[in-house]
């Protein structure tokens, strides 16, 4: 049990059955007053955040939140599954929240994972994969123009802007924050 | 941090000012134990027990006997303790400025709050509080405030009589509003808010005690004192109570206190927070960064 003293960023707490994560803490007594303790955090669940005051006496339950690393392994047409490559014990991840994620995946890839009562809540991917390329139309000759780019597709189905030089069987190096192309790896 | 030497220059000229001021003013300086074994009980603040005994959550349990010793003017620049405070405006352990006038009132403390503070500024050679794009002017008008007034207009309703509605929208509704066009007085606070204080003269239920605030910043306390013993050891007696049900340390009952203030004259006592004070004149976000350590 933590006390309302004992809140600061970063701790995570259970309130009305789902876990937050305190991402403002400050402390505040007004003269002769009591102590309040305003706290904004964030469902980890749904990613709201909320405002709550509290006194010093109140109580809260540590959410049964913890980290830990996963290997992906496949789809099975509902769930991604990954494992945990120290048990080997299997966590299915719901489609819904991989939507953004998914064409980043590739088997065996190691990803953070946030479980919550033995529930998987979150992955985050790894900032940078690598990866073929398996579609992409040879640069238009003629197009000089610097920072042109065209589409290209990876092994994985994902579908980005790469330079005109990258060739289809090319690996490039992508950034999974924010879907752009980095560098080529090598050629084929 | 770059700044820290220039804070703590600044806090040494503020200090040298403040002592100047009361020195001129006709005080004397006292220095009073800062281990206690009786402290005095408040329902919402902790002291600090060591195993000799409690330290100082203010310097009141000794100055107001020096009062009732026949002492008229006094005052002092002390270290004091709380325990679990902790924030960005709060220390565990900061120095307090405490000053007492016997056959005096409330009204005549904000005046003493004005004119230090005025000092301090020109010794410093600044005319304003600097807080983010605002200035507050420390020598136009200061305003005054009753609590009342101060949850109508800021709150949309009269001050509410529970507690914890009253310190919660306080410190997120009333507090951060006040002292940004001018230095403000909040005055007049609910008599159960200030068991150590006179009643005001008019609404009785009302007492006779002040807050000051710059920039949203509580600086300072006052108050008449409550001069009838009897009243007193029973407010005592009811902080003691109201301790326990908030599962507080318990203290001994403050038998030489109260003995000692059988002979207390009508008397009235601020405390200004110096940290505070500091973090003000050095446009200081958080309280540790105008401490050397």
């Amino acid at each position: 049990m933590y006390e309302a003293s004992d809140l600061k960023k970063g701790i995570k707490i259970e309130l009305e059955g789902e876990p937050y994560i305190i991402t403002d803490f400050e402390f505040s007594k007004p003269g002769k007053g009591q102590a309040i303790y305003r706290v904004r955090m964030k469902n980890l669940l749904t990613g709201y955040s909320i405002d709550k005051s509290y006194r010093s006496n109140d109580k809260f339950q540590p959410a049964n939140v913890s980290n830990l690393k996963l290997q992906y392994s496949y789809f099975d047409g509902t769930n991604y599954v990954f494992m945990d490559p120290e048990t080997f014990e299997s966590y299915n991840v719901n489609a819904e929240l991989m939507e953004d994620k998914k064409d980043y995946l590739m088997e065996n890839m190691e990803v953070d994972g946030t479980l919550y009562n033995e529930m998987v809540i979150d992955v985050t991917l790894p900032s940078f994969v690598e990866m073929k390329v398996t579609r992409s139309d040879p640069g238009v000759k003629g197009d000089t123009a610097t920072n042109a780019t065209k589409p290209a597709t990876m092994e994985t189905g994902l579908e980005i802007k790469v330079p005109l030089f990258v060739n289809e069987g090319d690996v490039i190096r992508i950034d999974t924050r924010t879907g752009e192309y980095l560098a080529r790896v090598s050629t084929k | 941090m770059t700044n820290k030497f220039q804070n703590l220059t600044r806090r040494a000229e503020i200090i040298r000012a403040a002592r100047s001021f009361f020195h001129l003013e006709g005080f004397l300086e006292v220095e009073t134990p800062i281990l206690t074994d009786e402290p005095l009980p408040e329902a919402n603040i902790e002291a600090v027990k060591t195993e000799k005994g409690f330290l100082i959550t203010s310097p009141e349990v000794y100055m107001k006997p020096l009062l009732a010793q026949g002492a008229h003017k006094i005052f002092q620049i002390t270290k004091c303790f709380r325990r679990n405070e902790h924030g960005s405006r709060h220390r565990e352990e900061f120095t307090m400025l405490e000053w007492y006038r016997a056959d005096s009132d409330y009204a005549k403390l904000k005046e003493d709050t004005v004119k230090l503070i005025r000092f301090i500024a020109e010794v410093l050679n600044t005319q304003a509080i600097e807080r983010g794009d605002r200035e507050i002017d420390l020598f136009s008008n200061w305003e005054d405030i009753t609590i009342d007034e101060a949850y109508r207009k800021y709150a949309n309703h009269p001050a509410p009589d529970d507690d914890f509605q009253f310190d919660e929208e306080m410190t997120r509704l009333v507090e951060p509003n006040l002292g940004w066009n001018k230095p403000t007085f909040l005055s007049d606070y609910p008599v159960k808010y200030c068991p150590m204080s006179a009643a005001c003269q008019g609404n009785q239920s009302n007492g006779q005690r002040f807050e000051l605030y710059i920039a949203g910043l509580e600086l300072a306390n006052g108050c008449t004192e409550l001069s009838d013993w009897e009243k007193q050891r029973q407010n005592i007696e009811t902080e003691q109570q109201r301790r326990a049900q908030n599962n507080m340390q318990p203290y001994p009952f403050p038998n030489k206190f109260l003995e000692a203030m059988k002979t207390f004259p009508p008397a009235a006592g601020a405390a200004l927070g110096i940290d505070r004070l500091v973090m003000l004149f050095t446009g200081s976000d958080d309280i540790q960064d105008v401490l050397a350590f």
